[in-house]
């Protein structure tokens, strides 16, 4: 198993439109970023000597980006359906078997730019229990 | 494997392609520099080239090619008549007409307008005039 710093050159997004676990690669994407913020909720007290928080739960979310080919529609077809995928998210293809997978509710856009190539881009949440798989 | 000397190879033979500019750059259309005694030619010349990567690949790449006729002559003319034609030449690339092995041409576009002229620097009765552009080509690679 490969470690240390790595490129993201090798990054993937994979994805189950079916909300299954069968996760197909998904081509002409550039960039994948997961947020796992957490909700802090105040407690703080008479007393205390500064402002005090207990963790609640990550709000799993995040975007995808990439280019626009009409033969890779599978965001469309995500996005325009009413079920929520399965969603594989692959830092490194080089060490496939590190991943963050979970259910998600996933949108998607298209930008059309006169100077440039058209790009697509997609941002989801969870919809359903996220986990961060390492061997 | 996609490789830009076919992309290249791919410009160059279309604008050898086009009789109107063969007619006028009668000593020909080379990529750098030509043979010493050339009075009427084309110049194609690869400025500045660039990677746009996606995950595993590169998605496209770009690609800036100054062509540029060269010919010398006191009147500006023949030289701006080869300046439209290779206009003509690059604008009318598409993705069927324009099919390097290997990539897909995505999109054309004119970055600068070149034109100037310069004395002989042997004889400064002579002058060499220029005309063309600086064109920009996306291209994704398929394979």
């Amino acid at each position: 198993m490969p470690s240390g710093r790595i490129s993201g050159a090798h990054g993937q997004v994979l994805a189950d439109p079916t909300g299954g676990t069968t996760a197909v690669a998904i081509a002409n994407l550039n960039k994948w970023d997961l947020n796992l913020d957490t909700d802090k909720i105040d407690v703080t007290a008479f007393q205390d000597t500064n402002k005090v928080y207990v963790q609640g739960l990550p709000d799993i979310k995040g975007t995808i980006g990439g280019w626009w080919d009409s033969a890779e529609l599978t965001i469309f077809n995500i996005a325009l359906g009413t079920v929520a995928c399965y969603l594989k998210l692959v830092p490194s293809s080089l060490d496939a078997t590190t991943f963050f997978a979970g259910k998600a509710w996933l949108s998607s856009a298209i930008a059309v730019d006169a100077k440039g190539a058209v790009s697509i881009n997609g941002n989801f949440v969870a919809a359903g229990s996220w986990a961060l798989t390492h061997p | 494997m996609a490789s830009t000397w076919d992309v290249d190879a791919a410009l160059l033979a279309k604008l050898q392609a086009d009789a109107q500019l063969v007619a006028i750059a009668t000593d020909g259309i080379w990529f750098g520099e030509t043979k010493a005694t050339a009075l009427k030619w084309v110049q194609v010349t690869q400025i500045d080239h660039g990677d746009e990567q996606m995950f595993e690949t590169v998605a496209y790449e770009t690609v800036l090619y100054q062509i540029v006729a060269i010919i010398q002559n006191t009147s500006a003319v023949p030289a701006i008549n080869a300046g439209v034609r290779i206009h003509a030449v690059l604008t009318g690339l598409t993705r069927t007409t324009f099919t390097p092995a290997n990539y897909v041409l995505m999109e054309v576009r004119r970055t600068t307008r070149i034109r100037y002229n310069e004395r002989d620097k042997s004889n400064a009765d002579l002058i060499w005039q220029h005309d063309g552009a600086q064109y920009e080509l996306l291209l994704a690679p398929t394979g």
